[in-house]
């Protein structure tokens, strides 16, 4: 039965999560590892970089943001001059958002690292930023409504 | 040994250098100059996925230094 429950945990829930990326060329679309693998094939480099960049940002996420990426597909972290709770998603653009006490999106947040980087990179670069140097991030950020029928650029 | 650890279009590019062996902290120095002069951010990475600190200045006992490139709004 345990057998049967790891096999089954593995079939829907890891491919769901944790290894789950967006396809370049098909915003909103999340594959799991061996298909990303057939999709962006030819590109081996680019897979092997990709990977690094997860490799990298799971080493750097505390325990419990690594578990919430593993089965949400983002993760929380809290700004180190505000206090200010953000979430950073599993994309590269818009991904960030600033929450309010009962966990709803205020404002969305759009800032990355300059440069070619992969998602891991972005991630873990956005991750350190609002914790170590918030009001600098902040200051290059562009933000945008949460509300997806308003969604322009905050005054 | 410490390791540099360089955000690039490959993931990442590391740089280990020898804290026992002066001409290799020169060289890690130099590489740290060179990033932070470009306006790449130095952190020193914490353990188990703490934040770490923010670095201004070259420090060899730094385990492991995580050089982020200038954000920019997107």
């Amino acid at each position: 039965m345990a057998r049967l429950r790891r096999i089954l945990m593995d079939m829907f829930h890891r491919p769901a999560t944790r290894h789950r990326q967006e396809v370049p060329f098909l915003p909103g679309i999340f594959v799991r590892e061996p298909f990303e693998r057939f999709l962006l094939r030819g590109s081996p480099a680019s897979y092997e970089a990709r990977a690094r960049g997860l490799r990298l940002l799971e080493e750097n996420l505390s325990p419990a943001q690594r578990e919430q990426y593993d089965r949400y597909g983002y993760f929380d972290v809290t700004g180190g001059e505000t206090g200010r709770r953000y979430r950073i998603k599993n994309r590269f653009q818009v991904n960030v958002e600033q929450l309010d006490k009962k966990g709803r999106a205020v404002r969305l947040l759009c800032f990355m690292p300059d440069g070619e980087l992969v998602l891991g990179d972005v991630m873990l670069a956005q991750k350190l930023a609002l914790e170590l140097f918030e009001s600098d991030t902040l200051k290059v950020a562009n933000e945008f409504s949460p509300d997806p029928y308003r969604f322009a650029p905050m005054p | 040994m410490g390791v540099q650890i360089v955000m690039d279009s490959g993931g990442d590019t590391r740089h280990e250098f020898d804290v026992s062996d002066l001409a290799s902290i020169a060289l890690a120095e130099k590489r740290f100059q060179e990033l932070t002069g470009k306006g790449f951010r130095a952190v020193a990475l914490g353990k188990e996925g703490a934040s770490g600190e923010l670095i201004g200045t070259f420090d060899p006992n730094v385990e492991q230094m995580l050089f982020i490139p200038q954000l920019k709004g997107g």
